[in-house]
């Protein structure tokens, strides 16, 4: 008798317990394949923090303004992609949330920037504007800490406005905040240092 | 008594199985439900998701293709080629992005309009970025407007049927997960019910097996507790019965000190049981018994079990010697012992007893002498013995003592053969050894006498010492026996056959007259052999007509006259030829058996005298005698036997005379007188016999109806010889006719002797003057002859003083 019931409890206990157990291991489906893969420096480029910067010859794709520490138009900083891609370049393979699938991207540390354009330790903020205006605002510290880069080409191709060009913000796998798809800003056109 | 635990381990509840199958059943049921359910809403939300990206993408491709008209519309007042150039990028991302979403054909088909849509606005602003003066804006317009316009609308369209049908997606999945859900409700409550069910029912299961195991405990508890009770008890009984024993019981360490003694130890031996304990116990023990008692423990602790009774002597306290006899039991390996158990008891007492025995087996109860057993033994002893010297028994048989025994009564018998045991061994050294062999036999066992001849100078002493008067009822008694002297050499002969020996001497001095003694001599054996034969052919005389009545005539002397006849008994012996009474009458008393032999006799004198009486009518009639022994007066029957011969006969009772002996009047008077009282009532006569030669005593003379008088042949031969003898002859014939009976003088062979009788007055004669004994047919002859004037007169005896031829 003193078998049967623990054999009816044993049997309950597993059943529930597969079942708890299932619903925290159905994981979603959209969880991303993790990849050791993080920036590696392509080139050690020429532009580095300190150093002036000219004013861009071609069109310009960024525009740094806020609190910077150089400035090439006025008080704003301008860049085309000759310019940027003059800073160390930075190859990432990550993934990319609204295509879903892998892309190997390659740009420049947004950190570099904030060094390159001079950037105090002071600065607690950068707010990023796109073409279509939209916005995101990032933490100083967590551009500095998560490796988040912008991205000029992606699969060696520099990317037109109808693909998310001409430049973009693209995290590592490894970064939390890349987790939410909104900070993916494509199109970037405009940066403000606060 | 059930085990406890078997009791729990029962078999299995059907009910309790069965509530446990449904739910297991059950639960496996609602598992699978809700990861159904789970699933489903997992696909929900993905569909969700994806719809949502899908959607948001549209929303904003709208947004753009809308800003994208505005721009378009306002080109020819901006001139911004370049800020459409870019929202038509940013649509165009859109657009791309959400291509990526949706495998519906619907979408694809949207997309690809718009696609073709964005290719006419892509050609026309190529156009006008190429020359921008040479075209007309406001007609590149009016083509990318439409185009523009139409894309906007597409994509609206698209995302409201989208979003329609997520939502219709949406509830559609929300509906059928409720109604999962209220599956799942329901077998959930199910799965209660059944739990709860199953849970009551184990609870009475296990309820009612923690009564049952509680039960069983209860009376596992209990029959401990009785059992516990039954060792006290038993216990208790065992120490009841120790201490209450009457043997001893003792605990004694292996090297024989002494640990326990029981209570009893006071009663047997007189001791404190704690006086005793320590002790050493050997200091009871008699000294000669002392190493065998230590001998006992000793073995005893060598080997467990119990050893068989010894018995040996301890001292009581107040100094006397005990006989014990002890078991003992070796319980050393018992460690509620750990040592040996003795058990004691007195058995003095039987002891005693078993020497009483003993004493018994070998002495007569009576006269305390050794009995036939010892003393055959002892002669076998004395037999085996080289010894210096013969070895002599003597056989002592008292004489009619059985007479003694019957007329005076068996106490007085006993005091007779006391007085003859003690007398025999008062004159008997300390070394011979006088036994009695039963009854009134007696024998002694004489040691180193020189020869035959000393045994017989013993035998002597004894008889001599045998006869001195004993006083018994106050009557003085001789003790008289007969006693056989047998000697025999030691180493040579054997025990039986010199008591046998001594006994056949004896049975020759009975033989012989009795009272006196006879040595054993080997033709002895030939005689007892005789009279042993004699004696069983004696058994069977009066059966087998051997036995012949001859008849003497007794005479008138006065007359001639044959007056009467005395019948006289002849054994007829087959091959000894005929016997006279004192060759087989004494064996035949003896033996005991005079009766037939009696009553035979009687009867054929009766039957004889009568025949005699009617073949002489013309002659006075004939009387017979009949002569009786001591036995047979003793037998009360005598007189109905009497009676009867007289009747069978037709005999006149004055024509019996019956004889008897003086010596037959001595023994009981009493019962004498009145047996011969009774006889004389009959009307016969009664005559004694032999007169003058027994215990003579005149008295009985007076005191006895006696009616004639035989005087004896004896003093019949003196007659004519010498004046004494004639005198007596004289003075027994002047007694008679002063006591006026009737004489008749027996053995008379001469003339003369027959006259002077009849001149000293004698009456009657008889004798071989006269005729011998004759058997009935020449008595007949005899009378037939003499028979003459009214009378039998025989020839030769004529009238006194005329003298035969």
């Amino acid at each position: 008798m003193g078998r049967s019931i623990r054999l009816v409890v044993v049997a309950l206990v597993t059943a529930l317990t597969v079942a708890a157990c299932g619903g925290k291991e159905e994981a979603p489906p959209e969880a991303a394949a993790p990849s050791a893969s993080a920036p590696q420096v392509v080139d050690d480029g020429t532009l580095v923090a300190g150093e002036k910067i000219s004013a861009p010859k071609g069109e310009v794709v960024l525009t740094v303004t806020g609190d910077i520490g150089t400035a090439n138009k006025g008080r704003r900083l301008e860049f085309d992609l000759a310019s940027l891609e003059q800073m160390r370049r930075v190859r990432l393979e990550a993934a990319e949330p609204f295509l879903k699938r892998r892309v190997m991207f390659e740009g420049v540390l947004l950190s570099d920037l904030l060094a390159v354009a001079g950037v105090p330790d002071s600065a607690s903020k950068v707010s990023l504007t796109a073409l279509d205006d939209y916005k995101v605002e990032f933490k100083v510290a967590d551009v500095r800490s998560s490796q988040m880069l912008l991205a000029t080409k992606a699969d060696g191709k520099h990317m037109p406005v109808d693909r998310s060009g001409p430049i973009r913000i693209v995290f590592p796998d490894s970064s939390s905040l890349g987790r939410n798809p909104d900070l993916w800003i494509w199109s970037v056109s405009s940066m403000k240092v606060a | 008594m059930p085990d406890p635990g078997r009791v729990l381990r029962r078999r299995r509840s059907p009910l309790v199985l069965a509530l446990g199958g449904v739910l297991v059943a059950l639960v496996l049921v609602v598992e699978v439900l809700i990861l159904q359910a789970y699933a489903n809403v997992n696909r929900t939300t993905a569909i969700f998701g994806e719809q949502s990206f899908l959607n948001s993408s549209l929303v904003n491709a709208q947004r753009e293709a809308v800003l994208l008209e505005d721009q378009i519309e306002e080109l020819p007042a901006t001139g911004d080629l370049k800020g459409v150039t870019i929202r038509r990028g940013l649509l165009g991302n859109q657009l791309f992005q959400a291509e990526g979403q949706s495998r519906d054909p619907r979408v694809a088909q949207a997309l690809e309009q718009a696609r073709r849509d964005l290719a006419i606005i892509d050609r026309h602003l190529a156009r006008l970025k190429a020359d921008p003066g040479k075209v007309s804006v406001r007609a590149e317009v009016a083509v990318m407007q439409p185009a523009a316009h139409r894309l906007a609308v597409g994509i609206k369209q698209l995302f409201d049927a989208k979003e329609q049908g997520l939502f219709g997606a949406v509830s559609q999945a929300l509906d059928a997960s409720r109604s999962s859900e209220r599956l799942l409700v329901g077998l959930s409550g199910l799965v209660l019910i059944v739990g709860l069910a199953l849970a009551v029912s184990l609870r009475q299961r296990v309820r009612k097996d923690f009564a049952r195991a509680y039960q069983a405990l209860t009376a596992e508890v209990e029959e401990r507790k009785a059992a516990e009770r039954a060792l006290r008890a038993s216990e208790e009984r065992f120490r009841s019965l120790v201490q209450n024993s009457s043997d001893v019981i003792s605990i004694v360490d292996p090297d024989g000190s002494v640990r326990y003694h029981s209570e009893s130890v006071r009663r047997v031996l007189g001791y404190d049981p704690a006086e005793l304990v320590d002790a050493d116990p050997l200091t009871l023990v008699h000294p000669d018994d002392r190493e065998r008692v230590a001998r006992f423990v000793a073995e005893a602790a060598l080997r467990p079990g119990v050893t068989p009774a010894e018995t040996w002597r301890v001292r009581h306290r107040d100094g006397t010697w005990l006989h014990s006899e002890t078991v003992a039991a070796n319980l050393l390996e018992d460690p509620n012992v750990r040592g040996l158990v003795l058990n004691t008891r007195d058995v003095s007492d039987r002891k005693e007893l078993e020497a009483q025995l003993v004493h018994q087996a070998f002495h007569d109860g009576l006269t305390g002498l050794a009995n036939r057993t010892l003393f055959t033994e002892r002669v076998e002893h004395a037999l085996a013995r080289s010894g210096q010297g013969d070895t002599a028994v003597l056989f002592i048989d008292l004489d009619d003592f059985k007479h003694v025994n019957d007329s005076l009564g068996h106490a007085a018998g006993d005091q007779l053969l006391v007085a003859a045991a003690r007398r025999l061994q008062g004159c008997l050294r300390p070394t011979d050894v006088a036994a009695r062999l039963g009854g009134d036999e007696f024998a002694v066992l004489l040691e180193r006498v020189s020869d035959a001849e000393a045994a017989a100078a013993v035998a002597a002493r004894v008889l001599d010492t045998l006869h001195q008067p004993f006083g018994l009822n106050g009557r003085t008694i001789p003790i008289k026996a007969s006693l056989g002297v047998a000697a025999g050499r030691p180493g040579a002969d054997d025990a039986d056959e010199l008591l046998r020996n001594a006994d056949v001497a004896m049975y020759a001095a009975k033989a012989g007259g009795k009272d006196r003694y006879e040595l054993f001599h080997p033709d002895m054996h030939e005689d007892m052999l005789q009279r042993l034969e004699l004696e069983a052919e004696l058994r069977h005389v009066a059966d087998r007509d051997q036995l012949v009545l001859h008849y003497q005539p007794i005479v008138e002397l006065a007359s001639g006259r044959v007056t009467r006849v005395e019948a006289l008994v002849r054994w007829d012996h087959p091959a000894r030829g005929l016997l006279p009474p004192p060759a087989f009458i004494p064996l035949a008393e003896e033996q005991g058996l005079i009766g037939p032999i009696g009553s035979w006799v009687l009867l054929q004198a009766c039957l004889q005298a009568r025949r005699w009486q009617d073949r002489f009518p013309e002659a006075p009639p004939l009387s017979v005698h009949v002569n009786l022994s001591g036995r047979q007066l003793e037998d009360q029957s005598l007189v109905d036997e009497v009676v009867h011969a007289l009747e069978i006969s037709r005999l006149s009772p004055r024509h019996l005379t019956l004889e008897i002996t003086e010596s037959v009047l001595v023994s009981d008077v009493e019962a004498m007188s009145a047996r011969l009282r009774e006889l004389k009532g009959l009307g016969v006569l009664l005559a004694i016999d032999d007169f003058g030669t027994g215990y003579s005593s005149l008295s009985y003379l007076r005191r006895f109806p006696i009616d004639m008088l035989k005087i004896d042949k004896a003093f019949v031969d003196g007659i004519g010889r010498g004046r004494e003898d004639t005198a007596l002859a004289h003075a027994i014939i002047n007694l008679s006719h002063t006591m006026q009976l009737h004489t008749v003088a027996e053995g008379i062979e001469q003339a003369e002797q027959a006259g002077h009788l009849a001149s000293l007055g004698c009456q009657d004669g008889q004798g071989y003057l006269f005729a011998r004994p004759l058997d009935a047919d020449a008595m007949t002859e005899l009378l037939a002859t003499s028979l003459a004037d009214g009378g039998f007169q025989l020839p030769m005896a004529q009238p006194a003083g005329a003298l035969p031829v």
